[in-house]
């Protein structure tokens, strides 16, 4: 406890002394325009300089549409849409998309399903999203077809199990959601999946491929003024809405509150949840601050900082705020190719609860300015940039994304970090995974 | 033969026309005082802007060579405190951007991605630190640290380790000839201060630099770069490997097994010949849409596999890396795919493969980061305006002026006999 109290003390006391003071110069992004269309919105960011374009698709048939029963459903639908056969080629949605310059995939959040699309900006009007609304429209549950979507989604599950963070999250979701099957995971299981049929996917298609509540959300130079093709999207949806299945999951307590399981890794990890605050929350500036304190404490209690910046990829400790579901969340992962996992964790722990508890002297001008700037960085491509209007719109919020979050980050005060701190991240749910091998002792 | 013909004209025409430049990208190329070329790709629509400082230098230093020097007298600049009390990392950490030093066998990019109001005030702190390079005790220990711990992940990585490994075996001699991170830090631990300043002193010119920026800049970025020195030097010309006579057969050891294949292709300055090497790379090895690397992913999930066109000043190199217990079946299968991209493909065939090799170019080239690199990267081969992300260069009309019987002469060339490393399980 003692080490953390001066770790914390000496992070204040170097963002007081290297760092002047620094008025927040605002940054003056085009704020994207919103037209309601048949209860979707669609969002358009004109960006004359962009050689693509995109356009993130969100649907309301996301995990928490399925019942415990239709695990992987929601994948199925919208993995049989990708291989559709669409005309004149006859090729399926994925490939017929790729022949004419662009791609698509899709992600299963615990709300939406959500369909990225894009392409070289001559052809995204007039060639690829035609192609897409046409599959979208007409999706094929074919037994053949099914079949297909069946396996690429077994390789996908299979690929998820060898990423640690991806095992563990998937522990913790099935836990941290107990008022939805937004937890379950987002492709399924093997079983699962095999018991869905083509009638199955067809009628969770038609109760939950709705317009209400889309979201279209496009970034790009658009020829033609990007309206009316993305209406077409949004056309070929039908209309009304869905509402959620509602279940009742017990909530983990005591000391269920950690999660072990062993897979094929090299060392072990550790994946940590906090309850966070929601986008519209008012708390929502400090938490984004809190979490990029949260990493940087963490990578420097569990490494010697590095000159470098390491990538995703190579990140032995990161952290991440998942603001646009609903419940929101805060992870935390370590793993353990710097040594034991659990050392840094308890520190950073007990560095929060310090936080939470202490008055706090020093200037915490430093902390905003790395928030803010984390959070740009997660904004540059257009698929980013695109995605995060779209999550803004989706909660009711304007899509100016950037100016949102950043005057969030600048009206926070220490008080609202400590009450924040307090309210949120004093208590997490753990997941350990564990290299097969490690003695069952070690548990 | 002749409708077959007259279907192909229309689709590549078809093609070409759904890349047009957009209106209002522009790319700007000044020479500034101090005899550095700055490459400046506003685009006012992102809320990142990405700086970065790049080098013609032997990653292995001037004299006798040392594997990792480039890098480590880099990366001491970065971490050597400057007369702001802070470090250049530190202080693009601090506005909570990324710092990254890629290292090449002759050249070095320095980069920054940060919010982007901070271009200015970031190019300014990495002009001085790097143009009038202070290297502390400090930021040496710091960057041999990080040394150490780049030698480690690299022992892991058998991209980098097939990539070194070809390489070393295709160029007999020159930085190319040797790994730019080096496999322990015995050589670099026995260089003096003295020798890193040298290095730096001279790598570091004003003159030698391409400052590379993309993403949201400030109005006049050229006006923020500091420590330039006229130094009456001109910019150093490309860094030349000598080359093997002939393809062979490498093996060694790894920690698992791998299979890494390498071909020698054009220089830079057949422009139209690299962009075919492109294609091919892109149609045969693009991870999850290239021909070889589905079949690899279906086949064999749990190897690992990439290939791609390294465009260098002279010559290039496709290289493609294997590994896992599968790495003889996937090598085999990437071997015939090059005897079979030497017969031209169907035309309709070709007509979708390079529309999709033109947007994965247009997408791999367009956040600000990827611009920036991108530029810096052309430049310093030797033709900037050979860079696939300028809208107004030639790279994009030279790919939609490929054709089947162009690209399988290509093929032909130079995707003949291989140079192969093998790698074996080092408990085998």
């Amino acid at each position: 406890m003692k080490s953390a109290r001066i770790l914390l003390l000496s992070i204040l006391a170097i963002s007081c002394a290297i760092v002047p003071a620094r008025a927040a110069v605002p940054i003056r992004l085009p704020v994207p325009q919103v037209q309601s269309y048949r209860s979707a919105s669609i969002v358009l960011a004109a960006d004359a300089t962009a050689r693509l374009s995109g356009a993130q698709i969100f649907i309301r048939a996301g995990l928490d549409r399925q019942t415990s029963a239709q695990n992987g459903l929601a994948a199925l639908v919208a993995q049989s849409i990708l291989l559709t056969p669409v005309r004149p080629s006859n090729l399926g949605l994925r490939d017929a998309v790729a022949a004419q310059g662009g791609s698509v995939d899709f992600v299963i959040d615990g709300g939406f399903v959500r369909f990225y699309l894009e392409g070289i900006a001559g052809a995204f009007e007039r060639a690829l999203v035609p192609l897409f609304a046409t599959a979208l429209a007409h999706p094929n549950f074919e037994p053949v077809m099914l079949a297909q979507a069946r396996a690429e989604l077994d390789a996908k599950i299979a690929d998820d199990q060898k990423i640690p963070l991806t095992v563990g999250l998937e522990m913790l979701n099935a836990s941290f959601f107990t008022g939805s099957n937004a937890g379950l995971p987002p492709y399924g299981l093997p079983g699962t999946l095999a018991q869905q049929s083509g009638t199955d996917a067809a009628r969770f298609y038609a109760a939950n491929y709705r317009s209400g509540g889309a979201v279209v959300s496009a970034v790009g130079a658009f020829a033609n003024g990007g309206s009316q093709s993305l209406r077409s999207i949004v056309d070929a949806l039908a209309p009304g809405s869905s509402d959620p299945v509602r279940v009742r999951i017990p909530a983990l307590r005591g000391s269920a509150r950690r999660l072990v399981t062993h897979r094929d890794i090299a060392v072990p990890w550790v994946v940590a949840q906090f309850p966070a605050p929601p986008l519209t929350s008012p708390d929502f500036g400090a938490m984004l601050v809190l979490a990029s304190f949260l990493e940087r404490t963490t990578q420097d209690v569990a490494a010697n900082p590095t000159i470098t910046s390491a990538r995703f990829a190579e990140r032995a400790v990161g952290s991440f705020y998942n603001f646009d579901e609903r419940p929101a969340s805060v992870v935390l992962y370590i793993n353990g190719g710097l040594g034991d996992p659990t050392r840094p964790l308890s520190t950073a722990l007990s560095v929060m609860q310090i936080f939470a508890n202490s008055k706090l002297a020093g200037d915490i001008g430093k902390m905003k300015t790395i928030a803010a700037g984390s959070y740009l960085e997660g904004a540059s491509s257009l698929e980013d940039r695109a995605w995060l209007a779209g999550v803004f719109v989706s909660q009711g919020l304007t899509p100016d994304y950037a100016a949102h979050a950043l005057q969030a980050i600048a009206d926070v005060r220490a008080a609202d970090l400590q009450r924040v701190a307090r309210g949120y991240l004093a208590n997490p749910t753990l997941a350990v995974v564990l290299p097969r091998d490690t003695n069952a002792s070690q548990n | 033969m002749i409708r077959a013909g007259a279907g192909l004209t229309a689709m590549l025409c078809a093609s070409l026309f759904l890349f047009e430049s957009p209106a209002d990208a522009t790319v700007e190329r000044t020479v500034l005082p101090f005899g550095s070329t700055l490459i400046a790709a506003p685009n006012p629509n992102v809320a990142t802007a990405t700086v970065e400082l790049w080098f013609r230098a032997p990653s292995t230093g001037y004299g006798h060579p040392v594997a990792g020097l480039a890098r480590y007298a880099a990366l001491a600049v970065a971490a050597s405190k400057g007369a702001s009390g802070s470090t250049l990392s530190q202080s693009v950490k601090d506005l909570g951007g990324t710092f990254s030093i890629s290292v090449y066998p002759d050249a070095l990019a320095v980069a920054a991605s940060v919010p982007a109001t901070a271009d200015a005030a970031v190019l300014r702190s990495m002009t001085a630190a790097y143009f009038t390079p202070q290297l502390t005790n400090d930021g040496l220990r710091a960057g041999l640290r990080d040394a150490v711990v780049a030698a480690t992940q690299k022992s892991f990585d058998p991209q980098v380790t097939l990539r070194d490994a070809i390489f070393a075996a295709i160029f007999s001699e020159g930085p190319a000839h040797y790994p730019t991170l080096p496999e322990n830090i015995v050589a670099l631990s026995t260089l003096s201060a003295q020798d890193v300043r040298a290095f730096a002193s001279r790598a570091f010119r004003s003159s030698n630099a391409v400052v590379s920026l993309a993403g949201n800049l400030s109005a006049n970025p050229a006006s923020a770069v500091r420590g330039g020195r006229v130094d009456g030097q001109p910019a150093a010309a490309p860094v030349e490997s000598l080359l093997f006579g002939a393809p062979q057969s490498v093996r060694g050891s790894f920690g698992e097994d791998a299979i890494g294949l390498g071909w020698r292709g054009p220089p830079i300055s057949d422009a139209r010949a690299c962009t075919a090497m492109d294609f091919l790379s892109d149609y045969l090895f693009r991870d999850e849409t290239g021909v070889v690397a589905r079949v690899a992913a279906a086949r064999y999930p749990d190897a690992y596999f990439s290939g791609q066109y390294i465009t260098l000043h002279d010559p290039g190199v496709m290289l493609v890396a294997i590994a896992g217990k599968n790495d003889v079946s996937i090598s085999t299968a990437a071997l015939e795919s090059v005897v079979r991209a030497q017969t031209p493909l169907e035309p309709s065939v070709f007509a979708a493969a390079r529309t999709a090799f033109i947007y994965h170019i247009l997408a791999d080239t367009e956040s600000p980061a990827d611009a920036a690199d991108n530029f810096g990267w052309y430049a310093v081969e030797g033709d900037p305006a050979y860079a696939p992300s300028d809208d107004a260069g030639k790279y994009v009309q030279l790919a939609g002026s490929l054709d089947p019987q162009y690209v399988a002469q290509i093929a032909k060339r130079y995707l003949v006999t291989p140079t192969v490393v093998t790698l074996t399980a080092s408990g085998k």
